[in-house]
């Protein structure tokens, strides 16, 4: 029987990277995904004939450059199309829209602060800045401070000088992003809560926390490490949906030599002699590999397919105490014609980036608000995207596909999260309802409607509490931290066994760094030999 | 007119930077606005015959290692020898009364829940140590750090290395996060929670779901103290016999209107009165906002700087309601115990949703409150047999919207709401009610003088403590005009840390020279 040098437990975005780059450098990899269909949350399905639906993440944002060169995935097919647009309509009538250009952007929001308008650029600046001192941190892995190596220590003191030595202003600049709310530190700079709302949003997708959590503003900061990753503008849609990124990764895989398996679920894996030996599918056939990568979230992988039994009690505490919350759903729309903003009518470029439902701060804590108490947002905050003005292959044509991401909708609602089904037609409804106060017509465009909530997402997608970055992307579960204190480098106490997914350093979002870090570490290691 | 070196406000702050400098040799004036000495802390008679211990009775995080170096018993000066327990509200009618130690919680908890206590309780005694240290010493000074200032951080470090990994992983997970998430966690009693969680979100405007606040409980935990005997008066009063002692000229009624700046630096400071006193140096312990943008002349300072001071946010959120009363209140399900600290809040989510209000600048419609009954440590501050408590609410904006504002009607909703809350674990608080004095925050600035009516001239929070206390630029109590020195609770340590801020601004002037 053959034994594998890598077994790739899960067929998401990252582990599909950990698999091409460990083919690549020829060893010998199979990749086993449950689903009939490849990506995990980075996926496109044709839910509807005709329609293919970035099921779940819907933009792609932060692909690592040096990934998308590495493993060639333009030639695999990975085309990416920049958002053009922010659209903040109102509900007054008015609207805002924040373009990549940034004179327009500056002729737009004059309309509500000239002041306001002055202080983008030098904003942007201040936060390239800052973006091009944290970039590296994604770019490594994470550094480890329990550590008395002298090797680890100089990394930690060199990263230490690097975060201090900075001129005055932008070493204030770098605590007030690490310690302050997003709306406190927009409030530093802006006056105008048209244009404060939709930004501090970026500060809570995928948390469980509001905008005017202390801890949120850093992330404002992924907008702006976008920017410098230069000529391969990694924030944007990908053409034929999130899931074309994950096919080009996986025709990257194949041609590297892995072979790939959907439809193929693993029960357990393979421990003997407290080492990982292989997989269990869960028709009982056993295949053997050296070393097995597992790209699902802590919880599924440590709890479930390892077990307790075979971990350390402090490695199984901090599993069991690592954060999931999920706090996010998913509608998705196959829509009959393009929808009618009546705040700025017809099919203009405003429609061609992104657009969110954020009209002011106190909606937007409103909603979070609900979701601590333990319901989904009456009025919840919205993502949406509409990919087929600019992608045609993923509608027929003249019609729309209309993605929603959703939040807030707490895994943990009152009556428990297995209620969710019973509630999942009221959370779409109050999508629906939220979209019709800026499309009137919504109702009598949709042909058809896909609802998901954190309860599917983790039913379907395997997400544990339906965490789309498989965890909490909060200070405590970050770089040294993630998944628990000293596993940071995605070896886990289990030998042969590494962790490839979200839940490993940097962390969530498509950009597949814990994945090639992953197998850098292995290869570094010997692993699989 | 002229002195040596004058000192803005006569507050625990001001008093201990006086007597720093006195001892240090140097000739001190101090300036208060007020008719009295010790600024909020001062003893006050709201009501014929009751008297508080200050504006804010907490005493319990006073920097009590500078007030040992000065050596005040001589004057005065006793500390308690345990801390009052806390009352908490449980649901099954019979109230947690925790203590801090675990050793004196026997029979309070039942045996797992003491074992957690006991296991939070030893990493915070651990910790505690290194937490003091930056608790009192500057900040460092990120520019240009000294040799001495690098070697102290590295032995911190070297410190906190030294607790052991496991302890020092807990401590990177636990302090970014929110006290819900640390509570939860670590203690399953909801009352413990509260007990830990509701005193430690004072001065700050979050609720215990905010990342950021496990801080703030972490502090109060680990280096919290048995208060001094007579509550913060009786340090005013202990610091004012010192300074007097050392030759320290303490002026009331002597507002500052604004300061003179010449090429060299601050020249002189102008009272409210026209008359003008030349100065070699100026401490102020006033706000920041209040000595940068109000007292400095404008123009003064850069935009940078000013621009620092006024992002510092000092929105007041306390609200204190003094009452005199017949007899001491007695709490539901342990009438006979001397209560003289209590929460109303039986749990967490309480604490949240009032939170909650702040961010929408309304009043609280079930407000939680703390409660203080000064008047039995020290009977001296009511008449024989009756009581006072100073009752605060910590979710009370300064700027409320709609209801048209603060006006008799929110104010008597506000006042009918605390005293319900109250009456809720002590019933019959409110037929005992002989008066009440309300000071909501914007009365907490007209009558403190301090912008915005913060208990502590600036809020609580992860971006406003150490380096960022004030601002990076001003937390070493130095500010860009040469002889002008910040030293008030809106630097660090500042805060419930009182006395540290006045004792190292001090410091800062006399090693200038």
């Amino acid at each position: 029987m053959k034994t594998y040098d890598a077994i790739v437990v899960g067929g998401g975005h990252n582990g599909l990277v950990c698999a091409a780059y460990l083919a690549k450098a020829g060893r010998s990899v199979l990749v086993l995904e449950r689903r009939h269909v490849l990506g995990g949350a980075a996926v496109s399905e044709e839910i509807f004939p005709g329609f293919t639906f970035s099921v779940c993440s819907y933009v792609v944002s932060l692909l690592r450059p040096w990934i998308i060169r590495e493993l060639e995935l333009p030639r695999f097919g990975l085309e990416m199309i920049p958002l053009e647009a922010s659209f903040l309509p109102l509900p007054d009538g008015d609207s805002l829209c924040r373009w990549s250009d940034p004179e327009l952007t500056r002729k737009e929001v004059s309309r509500f602060s000239p002041k306001d308008a002055e202080a983008l650029g030098e904003f942007a600046l201040a936060m390239s800045k800052v973006g091009r001192f944290a970039k590296p941190v994604i770019d490594s892995p994470a550094p480890d401070p329990g550590s008395l190596h002298p090797a680890k220590l100089v990394e930690l003191l060199r990263l230490g000088r690097h975060f201090s030595q900075a001129p005055g202003d932008e070493l204030e600049l770098r605590l007030k992003l690490f310690s302050m709310s997003a709306v406190d530190f927009l409030d530093e700079w802006f006056e105008s809560p048209v244009l404060k709302a939709p930004m501090s949003v970026s500060g809570i997708i995928g948390t469980m926390l509001g905008v005017r959590s202390p801890g949120t503003a850093y992330v404002l900061l992924h907008h702006y490490m976008g920017e410098i990753d230069g000529a391969f503008r990694s924030w944007g849609f990908s053409k034929g949906g999130t899931g074309g990124v994950s096919n080009a990764i996986a025709n990257a895989a194949r041609h590297f030599g892995a072979e790939i398996r959907t439809q193929g679920t693993v029960k357990q894996i393979l421990i003997e002699g407290g080492a990982a030996r292989g997989i269990v599918l869960e028709n009982g056939d056993e295949l053997r590999a050296r070393t097995v990568v597992s790209g699902c979230d802590p919880r599924r992988t440590f709890l479930g397919l390892v077990g307790k039994q075979h971990l350390p009690d402090e490695f199984a505490a901090d599993i069991a105490r690592y954060k999931y919350r999920g706090s996010s759903g998913k509608v998705n729309l196959a829509l009959d014609r393009m929808p009618e903003f009546t705040c700025r009518p017809g099919n203009g470029p405003h429609l061609r980036g992104d657009i969110a439902i954020a009209p002011s701060i106190d909606y937007l804590e409103r909603a979070y608000d609900d979701a601590k108490y333990g319901d989904f947002s009456a009025r919840p905050y919205l993502n949406v995207v509409i990919p087929s003005t600019v992608d045609p292959s993923v509608a027929p044509p003249g019609k729309h596909v209309m993605s929603c991401f959703v939040q807030y909708a707490p895994y943990h609602i009152k009556e428990g999260p297995e209620h969710w089904p019973a509630r999942r037609e009221a959370f779409g409804e109050a999508v629906i309802d939220t979209l019709q106060e800026y499309v009137p017509d919504i109702r009598g465009i949709i042909l058809h409607k896909q609802v998901l909530t954190p309860w599917d997402l983790e039913q379907e997608f395997g997400l544990s509490e339906g965490n789309i970055f498989h965890g909490e992307l909060t200070l405590e579960q970050l770089a040294f931290l993630r998944p628990a204190a000293g596993w940071a480098r995605y070896r886990t106490p289990v030998a042969n066994l590494w962790l490839a997914g979200s839940g490993a350093h940097p962390g969530g979002g498509i950009m597949g760094a814990p994945g090639a870090l992953c197998a850098r570490e292995m290869l570094a290691s010997g692993a699989g030999r | 007119m002229s002195a040596d070196v004058v000192v803005l406000g006569a507050g625990i702050e001001g008093l201990c930077a006086a007597l720093t400098l006195a001892r240090a040799r140097r000739a001190v004036t101090v300036l208060e606005a007020r008719a009295n000495i010790g600024g909020s802390a001062a003893r006050e008679e709201f009501h014929p015959g009751f008297h508080t211990s200050g504006l804010n009775p907490d005493a319990s995080l006073v920097r009590r290692e500078w007030f040992d170096a000065m050596e005040l018993e001589a004057h005065g000066l006793r500390w308690r020898t345990e801390e009052p327990a806390l009352l908490v509200p449980h649901s099954s009618g019979c109230p947690l009364v925790f203590r801090r130690a675990p050793e004196r919680m026997d029979g309070e908890l039942p045996p797992d829940e003491h074992a957690r206590l006991v296991a939070l309780d030893r990493l915070c005694a651990r910790v505690a140590g290194v937490l003091a240290g930056l608790v009192d010493e500057p900040p460092p000074d990120v520019a240009a750090p000294s040799t001495s200032e690098l070697l102290a951080l590295a032995q911190k470090a070297l410190r906190l290395r030294r607790l052991g990994r496991s302890e020092m992983l807990a401590l990177a997970r636990i302090l970014p996060s929110s006290a819900q998430d640390w509570m939860d966690d670590a203690l399953r009693m909801e009352a413990a929670r509260v007990a830990l969680t509701a005193p430690a979100l004072a001065g700050t405007v979050l609720g215990p779901r905010a990342p950021g606040t496990s801080l703030f409980v972490l502090l109060r935990h680990a280096l919290a103290l048995p208060e001094p005997v007579g509550g913060p008066s009786m340090l005013v009063a202990a610091l004012q016999s010192a300074c007097v002692t050392a030759g320290v000229e303490l002026r009331t009624n002597a507002a500052a209107r604004s300061l003179r700046v010449g090429p060299r630096g601050v020249e002189a400071v102008e009272l409210a009165s026209g008359e003008v006193l030349a100065c070699h140096a100026l401490l102020s312990t006033l706000a920041p906002a209040k000595t940068l943008l109000e007292l400095v002349p404008a123009g003064t300072l850069v935009p940078s700087v000013e621009n620092a001071v006024r992002s510092f946010r000092a929105r007041g959120a306390t609200a204190v309601l003094r009452l005199a009363l017949a007899a001491p209140p007695r709490f539901a399900g342990r009438e006979n115990d001397p209560i003289e600290h209590a929460v109303s809040a039986p749990d967490l989510v309480t604490l949240e949703r009032a939170a909650d209000c702040l961010k929408y600048r309304k009043l609280p419609a079930q407000p939680w409150v703390e409660v203080r009954i000064p008047s039995r440590a020290d009977p001296t501050l009511a008449p024989e047999g009756k009581a006072v408590a100073i009752v605060q609410c910590h979710t009370v904006p300064h700027d409320l919207a709609g209801e048209g504002g603060w006006s008799e009607a929110t104010r008597t909703r506000l006042t009918q709401a605390m005293l319900a809350a109250c009456e809720r674990i002590a019933p019959g608080v409110g037929a005992a009610l002989l008066a009440q004095e309300l000071l909501t925050p914007p009365d907490i600035e007209q009558r403190y003088g301090t912008p915005g009516g913060h208990v502590y001239d600036g809020e609580l929070a992860l971006d406003q403590l150490w380096l960022q206390r004030p601002s990076l630029a001003l937390c070493r109590y130095a500010t860009p005009i040469p002889g002008l020195y910040l030293g008030g609770s809106g630097s660090h340590p500042g805060g419930p840390f009182r006395g540290g801020a006045g004792v190292l601004s001090a410091r800062a002037l006399l090693a200038a020279g």
